[in-house]
C-alpha cells in the first residue's frame, strides 16, 4: 500500500538518481550535439560560400565572354539590354557594373555613373597599392562581402577584363596591351539564397539536435529507471520490510549483475538475521516462560523504583493486572513501604537479600505474607539497572503455622483441663466419702466415725489447697537465681535427706558421682526440687511394682560430666513399674497424674520447665515392668551458654 | 451371716468410707490396698462381691480381674469396677475423632478399651458393673444390693 505508492511519488523527485543521471547524460549530449552541429553548420556555410563563389565566378566569366562581342563593337545599348535582362530574370544579381579602366561605371542597374573610382577604395586598392601604379595581379577576381543595412549579404566580385587580340579591333582599345586589364566587371551577387539555405539547414540541425536530446534524455531516464532506480527502490522496499521484521522476505536473484549480487548478499544477510532473530526470540520466550509460569511473584524494578516486570504469579496473588502497575512505584505493593526501604538498605551491603519476610498489599487491600528474595540487576560493566524480586506467598503457611500454634495451645489447654478434671474427680471422691462419714457419724452419734469423716474432708481440702497453690506457682514466673554450684554436693544433700524414706520402703538408693564434676551455673534451689521430685517418682514407681523373689527395688542417681557437650548429665534410674509407652509422651503435661489423690500432676511439668529454663533437656526411657530412667542434660554455662537457642524461658514456677 | 464385700483401692480414704457405707448396708467389708493384696484377700476370705479400682500399684485392677475370671474358683464372684470405663464400652468409635484436642487420659482409655476387648475375645465375661468416681456411697451400696441381695 504505502510502500508501493511511495516510489511512484519519488519517481518525479529532483533528487532521484534517475533524474540526476538523466540530467547529466542530457547535458553531455547537448554539449556533444551542439558542438557537432556548430562545426557542421560552419562547414555548411563554408561549402555554400565556396559554391556561391564558384557559381558567381562562373557567371562573371560567362558574362564577360558573352559581352565580348558587344564590347568589341562598343555596343553599349546591347550590353545594357542584356544586363537588364539578366537582372530581371535572375534575382541572384543585385547589380552588374561594367567599369572602364578609370573605374567609371559604363553600365550598371542604375545607369552609367561617370564618376571615376577612387584608387584608395576597394577594389582599386587591391592592385593600386598605396594609390600608385597597379601591380598586375595574378588574381583573376577580387571579391568582397558586404552586408547591407537590410541584412542582405552581397558578394561583390570584380573580374578584370584583360586585353586580347580582338580588343584592338575596337575603337576604344586600339592600343590596348595584351593581358592588361582594360576594364572590370563588377557583379554584386545576392547571398540571400545561400544564407537562407544555410539558415534553413541550421534550423533543421537545431531541431534535430533538440529532438535527439529529448529522445536521448528520455531513453537514458528510461534505461536508468529500469536498470537502477526500480531495483534500488525494490531493494529499499525489501530493506523496509526486513526492518519491519518480515524476515521471510527474499529478493529475486535474476541475472548476474551487481544488483543481483547485492540482492544475493542481502538475502544471505536476511537469512542470517532471521535465524539470529528467531534464536533470540526463542531464548526470550524461554526466559519469559520461566518468569511467566513461575507460581511465585516475580517483579523487576528500575533504579527509580518503578515496576518494569510483573508476572502472572504476581497478577494472580496480588490481583493487579500488569498494565495497572507497570510504571508505578513499587512501594504501592508493600503494606508498609518502610519494609521495602529496609530491604533496599540491606541491598546496599550485598547484591542479594535472601528470604526477607515482608507483607504485600493486594488490589483489594488484603495483606499477604511473603518471603522476598531481592537481587540487584547489573549490566556486564556493573552499572545497576534495577532490582529483581522473587516473592513466595506464604500467607497460607503462616496461617497454618498460627493455627498450629493455636491448636497446640488448645491441646495443651485441653490436656490441662482434663488433668484438672481428673484431680477434681479424685478430690470430690474423698470429699463425698468424708461427708458421708460425717453424716453417718452424726446420725448414729458415732463420734469416731464423725471425726474420721471430718479428717477425710480436711484432707481433701488440704489437697485441693495444695493443687491450687501448685497451679498458681506453675503459672507464676520466677526469675532464676543463678550461682556457681557444686552439683555433686547438691546431689549428696538430697541423698541424705531421702535415704531414710527409701530405707523405710525397702528400696535401695545408690549414688554414682563422677569425680571432677565442673561447677554448674544454675539455680540450686530449683535443681534441688527437680532432684527431689524425680526421687519421689522413682520411689513411687518401685512401690507400685511386685518384685520377684530375690529381686530388690533400687533407685540409682548417676551424675557425670559431658566435656564434649560442656554439660553435665543427671540420670535417675529405677527398676520399678516402668511407664507404658502411651503415657510417656504425656509425662511432662501439667495436671497429668496417675496417682489419684496423692499427686497434683504438676511435678514433672515443673521439672521439665526448670530444666528448660536452665537451657537443658529432659528425656525419659522406660521398659514397662522393668523400670525407667529420667535423664537431664544441663549445660555447664547455664542459660548464658545457651542463649543462642532463643527458646529459653527465663522465669519458672517452683 | 452377712455377705462379704472386698474393696480394693490404693486410696486409703476410699477404702475407709466405702467400708463404712457397706457396713451400714449390712455387709462385711474387707479392705485391700493394691492388686496383690486384693488377690490374697480373695483367697483368704472368698468375698461375695469385689469392688475393684483400676489404677493401682502392684497389679492393676484389670490384671486382678483377669486373674479372677480365669480361675475356676473365683470366676463367679461379681465385680464392680470403680472407673468410668463403662462409658468407653458404649462410646461410638467415630466420636473420638471429633474431639479437637487429645486428652492425656485418652491413651489410658485406649489401653482400657483394648483390655476389655481382649477379655471378650478370651471369653471372659465383663465386669458386672462400672461405677465412676466420685462415688456416692449410698448409690454404691444399692448397686451391691442389686447384685448380691
Amino acid at each position: 500500500m504505502n510502500t508501493r505508492r511511495r516510489p511512484v511519488v519519488m519517481m518525479f523527485r529532483m533528487n532521484r538518481v534517475a533524474f540526476k543521471v538523466s540530467a547529466i547524460f542530457a547535458a553531455l549530449i547537448v554539449l556533444v550535439l551542439a558542438a557537432t552541429a556548430y562545426v557542421n553548420t560552419l562547414d555548411d556555410r563554408e561549402a555554400a560560400m565556396i559554391s556561391a563563389r564558384n557559381v558567381s565566378r562562373m557567371y562573371s566569366r560567362t558574362l564577360i565572354d558573352s559581352l565580348d562581342r558587344f564590347m568589341t563593337t562598343r555596343d553599349l545599348q546591347s550590353i545594357t539590354v542584356l544586363v537588364s535582362h539578366l537582372a530581371r530574370n535572375n534575382p541572384v544579381f543585385e547589380d552588374i557594373r561594367l567599369l572602364d579602366h578609370e573605374g567609371r561605371a559604363v553600365v550598371s542597374f542604375d545607369g552609367p555613373q561617370l564618376q571615376p573610382a577612387v584608387r584608395q577604395d576597394w577594389p582599386c586598392r587591391d592592385c593600386h597599392v598605396n594609390g600608385g601604379d597597379p601591380i598586375i595581379p595574378d588574381a583573376e577576381h577580387m571579391e568582397r562581402i558586404t552586408e547591407r543595412s537590410d541584412g542582405l549579404r552581397v558578394l561583390s566580385l570584380v573580374t578584370p577584363i584583360r586585353g586580347r587580340e580582338g580588343c584592338r579591333t575596337a575603337r576604344c582599345h586600339v592600343e590596348a596591351k595584351l593581358e592588361r586589364p582594360l576594364g572590370h566587371l563588377q557583379v554584386d551577387y545576392s547571398l540571400h539564397q545561400t544564407d537562407e539555405l544555410v539558415a534553413n539547414h541550421r534550423y533543421k540541425t537545431g531541431v534535430a539536435v533538440v529532438l535527439a536530446i529529448v529522445l536521448c534524455a528520455f531513453a537514458s531516464w528510461f534505461v536508468i529507471q529500469r536498470l537502477i532506480s526500480d531495483r534500488i527502490s525494490r531493494l529499499t522496499d525489501g530493506i523496509r520490510r526486513v526492518t519491519n521484521s518480515d524476515f521471510d522476505f527474499r529478493f529475486r536473484e535474476d541475472g548476474e549483475d551487481e544488483f543481483s549480487i547485492l540482492a544475493a548478499s542481502f538475502n544471505e544477510m536476511t537469512g542470517q538475521l532471521s535465524s539470529t532473530v528467531r534464536q533470540l526470540r526463542r531464548t526470550r520466550e524461554y526466559l519469559e516462560g520461566i518468569i511467566e509460569n513461575s507460581a511465585d511473584l516475580i517483579i523487576t524494578v528500575d533504579p527509580e523504583g518503578l515496576i518494569r516486570t510483573f508476572n502472572a504469579g504476581a497478577e494472580r496473588i496480588l490481583g493487579y493486572k500488569r498494565d495497572e502497575v507497570i510504571g508505578e512505584r513499587v512501594e504501592m505493593l508493600f503494606s508498609d513501604p518502610r519494609e521495602r526501604d529496609l530491604a533496599i538498605q540491606q541491598l546496599e551491603f550485598s547484591d542479594h537479600v535472601v528470604n526477607y519476610e515482608t507483607h504485600f498489599l493486594t488490589k483489594e487491600g488484603r495483606v499477604r505474607d511473603v518471603i522476598l528474595t531481592l537481587s540487584r540487576l547489573r549490566r556486564r560493566d556493573g552499572t545497576p539497572v534495577g532490582t529483581y524480586g522473587i516473592s513466595k506467598d506464604v500467607t497460607r503457611e503462616k496461617r497454618l503455622q498460627r493455627q498450629l500454634v493455636q491448636s497446640e495451645k488448645m491441646a495443651a489447654l485441653g490436656q490441662a483441663i482434663t488433668g484438672i478434671q481428673h484431680s477434681i474427680k479424685n478430690l470430690l471422691n474423698v470429699l463425698k466419702g468424708g461427708s458421708y462419714m460425717v453424716k453417718t457419724g452424726l446420725a448414729k452419734g458415732d463420734d469416731l466415725l464423725l471425726n474420721e469423716g471430718w479428717e477425710m474432708v480436711q484432707e481433701g481440702i488440704d489437697h485441693m489447697t495444695k493443687l491450687s497453690s501448685s497451679m498458681l506457682e506453675f503459672a507464676r514466673e520466677r526469675k532464676l537465681e543463678l550461682t556457681e554450684m557444686d552439683l555433686g554436693e547438691l546431689v549428696r544433700k538430697v541423698f541424705v535427706m531421702h535415704e531414710p524414706r527409701f530405707r523405710e520402703q525397702a528400696v535401695q538408693l545408690r549414688l554414682e558421682i563422677d569425680d571432677g564434676l565442673p561447677f554448674l551455673l544454675g539455680d540450686s534451689e530449683l535443681i534441688h526440687s527437680v532432684l527431689m521430685d524425680l526421687l519421689s517418682n522413682a520411689l513411687d514407681a518401685c512401690s507400685w511394682k511386685v518384685y520377684e523373689e530375690g529381686e530388690e527395688a533400687a533407685v540409682c542417681v548417676n551424675v557425670e560430666s559431658e566435656p564434649e557437650l560442656d554439660a553435665v548429665t543427671i540420670r535417675v534410674r529405677d527398676n520399678g513399674e516402668g511407664i507404658p509407652e502411651e503415657l510417656r509422651a504425656k509425662l511432662f503435661t501439667p495436671f497429668f497424674s496417675t496417682k489419684k489423690g496423692k499427686g497434683t500432676g504438676m511435678g514433672l511439668a515443673v521439672v521439665a520447665r526448670i530444666v528448660r529454663s536452665h537451657g537443658g533437656r529432659i528425656t525419659v526411657d522406660s521398659e514397662p515392668g522393668e523400670g525407667a530412667e529420667f535423664r537431664i542434660i544441663l549445660p555447664v554455662r547455664g542459660v548464658a551458654g545457651d542463649e543462642e537457642e532463643g527458646d529459653v524461658e527465663e522465669g519458672v514456677g517452683r | 451371716m452377712s455377705k462379704k464385700v472386698l474393696v480394693v483401692d490404693d486410696d486409703e480414704n476410699t477404702v475407709k468410707f466405702l467400708s463404712v457405707a457397706l457396713r451400714e448396708g449390712g455387709y462385711e467389708p474387707i479392705g485391700a490396698y493394691d492388686g496383690e493384696e486384693g488377690f490374697r484377700k480373695v483367697e483368704e476370705c472368698r468375698p461375695d462381691l469385689i469392688l475393684l479400682d483400676v489404677m493401682m500399684p502392684r497389679r492393676s485392677g484389670f490384671v486382678l480381674f483377669k486373674q479372677l475370671r480365669r480361675s475356676q474358683d473365683y470366676k463367679e464372684i461379681p465385680v464392680i469396677m470403680l472407673t468410668a470405663v463403662a462409658d468407653l464400652l458404649e462410646e461410638d468409635e467415630s466420636r473420638a475423632d471429633e474431639d479437637t484436642f487429645e486428652r492425656p487420659y485418652d491413651s489410658l482409655r485406649e489401653s482400657l478399651k483394648k483390655t476389655i476387648r481382649q477379655m471378650r475375645e478370651e471369653g471372659l465375661v465383663r465386669p458386672e458393673m462400672f461405677i465412676d468416681k466420685p462415688i456416692d456411697p449410698e448409690v454404691l451400696v444399692d448397686s451391691v444390693r442389686k447384685l448380691i441381695g
